[in-house]
């Protein structure tokens, strides 16, 4: 149990440290209890020696030292937030902006270097910081580092970081334990391919990235063990504990790739929540690898996608290629859906999912067709009512 | 778990001596207390030396509204609106001080989320804030030098701006 002089400073108790290292080793002694592990700061040892343990740990010398300072520290005013212990500072620190909790260095002497206890970062790029600057305030950090969002701009705020830049903040937050982070890519002019230190952050519980390529990850990477949360505008490897999973194909060839490359293998045991944007159904192998995603997500509860749609120039559709025998029941309980009333893609896929999703409680259905007669709407709800429900409660509402 | 667990009450005991009884089941939101429980240290009155009666009372009031369970899906949303309605309201305190001793007490007693509803209470009280008025409000003493404010100022010049 180590004992931080500066604890003894911050709580206005200006006791030597001597004394210190006699009420802790009398702690150590006296007790074998483990609920008095959190030494951390100095008001918890007064009582613990004055109530509990009294008899047993102070000398009357140290008693009356340490009744003399508390004394001492009730008459001056006191500036309560400077008392706090450090994890407390870092949690208000981390709560403002980056540049007013840097700001606080101004405050007093005390509060001058604070701010360095700060371990979550959000640097909004119309703060307009450079480089120079970002990898100053990391430097001067103290502790890991678990969060950090870092936006990047389009025109005419670009290259305020440049690509060179991601690469050493990457490098730098997986030495230091991040655990959310945020690259924020608004630049579309700007794609990139990440560093693969990435691999090497495997604290990493939320993870979003637009616009950047996912690399290949070396053999030795075995997925990100904490994570539960990724968001990604790029498609790449589904980590096994993954709760929540927003996808957006817009743009994006690669992404659509690696899914039809049975990316999809693992099965997604953990995924309760899945958005997908800018599905393109009109590809059957586009549309066979959404179903492989689905069905290879048993728990899944909450399913939202929009297709890409383009009514005039959509071609005609490639059939889907997916083993439906390897079906398997869903927990679905709600699906929303935007999508073409006539695409057979996307009809299929309502047909299974309601076919096999038991607990399912209501299914909206936002339909376009360039079909738009009252006769076309009838028809298709005429199909929807055929079709077989695995749910005795579902409800589906149509839209549009 | 079955219902009669629930019952199970344990005893906290004020630093100026008041008791209160509260479940064991709520009261297990506090990591320090849990690990009492844990220990079998928590027989008799546990003794929260850092904790006034009327903060502990506050806490417990915090405790006991995010230990009610919603029975369904629906109650789930209504209760889930209703709570943050209550930390919303829970934070507005009479006294600053009132806030830093729930910051402290939530410290002490390792309840993660009161924890981050104070200190998040207390950075919204700051950020729209001077650096005069921080200082004022707080009680910080400016113990710079005109020189040495300059040079603090210099070294971090952008977050000034």
């Amino acid at each position: 149990m180590e004992f931080k002089s500066t604890l003894a400073v911050k709580s206005g108790l200006l006791i030597p440290r001597i004394v210190f290292q006699g009420l802790e080793s009398h702690l150590v002694l006296t007790t074998n209890k483990t609920y008095w592990p959190i030494v951390s700061n100095v008001e918890r040892i007064f009582y613990f020696w004055d109530k509990s343990y009294k008899r047993r740990v102070a000398s009357p010398r140290l008693l009356e030292m340490v009744r003399k300072t508390l004394k001492a520290s009730k008459s001056a005013p006191v500036d309560i937030i400077s008392t706090m212990p450090d994890n407390v500072m870092s949690n208000i620190l981390n709560r403002l902006p980056i540049d007013c909790a840097v700001g606080t260095s101004i405050l007093s002497k005390n509060w001058r270097f604070n701010w360095t206890l700060i371990t979550q970062i959000v640097f909004q790029e119309t703060l307009m910081l450079d480089w120079r600057i970002i990898s100053r305030i990391l430097l001067h950090l103290r502790d890991d580092i678990t969060k950090i969002f870092i936006e990047i701009l389009p025109p005419p705020f670009q290259h305020i970081l440049d690509i060179e830049d991601i690469y050493h903040l990457v490098l730098f937050v997986s030495r230091k334990g991040i655990q959310e982070l945020t690259l924020d890519n608004k630049n579309h002019k700007l794609w990139y391919w990440l560093p693969t230190h990435i691999f090497s952050c495997v604290e990493l519980k939320y993870l979003e990235l637009t616009n950047c390529g996912f690399p290949s990850a070396p053999a030795s990477f075995t997925g990100f063990p904490n994570l539960l949360s990724l968001k990604l505008y790029n498609l790449t490897k589904f980590p096994s504990k993954l709760e929540d999973l927003t996808l957006e194909f817009c743009n994006c060839e690669f992404s659509a790739d690696a899914i039809v490359q049975n990316r999809v293998s693992s099965v997604l045991c953990c995924l309760k929540s899945l958005k997908l944007r800018w599905v393109q159904f009109t590809s059957g192998m586009v549309g066979s690898s959404i179903f492989q995603l689905i069905f290879s997500s048993p728990n899944l509860q909450t399913l939202n996608i929009h297709a890409a749609y383009d009514l005039v120039n959509d071609g005609p559709q490639s059939a889907l290629n997916f083993d439906f025998a390897s079906m398997r029941q869903l927990q679905l309980q709600s699906v929303n859906l935007h999508c073409n009333r006539d695409s057979e893609n996307e009809v299929s896929l309502i047909k299974y999912l309601l076919a096999f999703s038991p607990m399912l409680k209501n299914m909206d259905l936002f339909l376009v067709s360039p079909n738009d007669r009252d006769h076309a709407k009838l028809q298709f709800a005429l199909k929807l009512l055929e079709l077989e429900r695995a749910s005795p409660i579902a409800q589906i509402q149509l839209c549009g | 778990m079955s219902s009669s667990s629930s019952s199970k009450m344990i005893e906290l005991r004020s630093s100026d001596g008041e008791t209160f009884h509260v479940e064991e089941t709520v009261v297990l939101q506090s990591e320090t207390i849990k690990q009492m429980i844990d220990d079998d240290c928590a027989n008799a009155a546990i003794p929260l030396p850092n904790v006034t009666s009327m903060t502990l009372a506050k806490v417990i009031e915090y405790i006991k509204k995010h230990a009610e369970k919603p029975k369904d899906d629906d109650d789930k949303k209504v209760a889930e609106e209703d709570l943050k309605k209550f930390d919303a309201e829970f934070v507005k305190v009479d006294q600053e001080s009132m806030l830093f001793d729930l910051v402290r007490a939530a410290n002490y007693l390792n309840i993660k989320s009161l924890l981050d509803l104070t200190c998040q209470a207390v950075a919204d009280s700051i950020k729209d804030l001077s650096v005069e008025e921080v200082r004022k409000k707080f009680n910080i003493q400016n113990d710079f030098t005109p020189e040495e404010e300059a040079k603090v100022r210099k070294e971090n010049a952008w977050a000034f701006d």
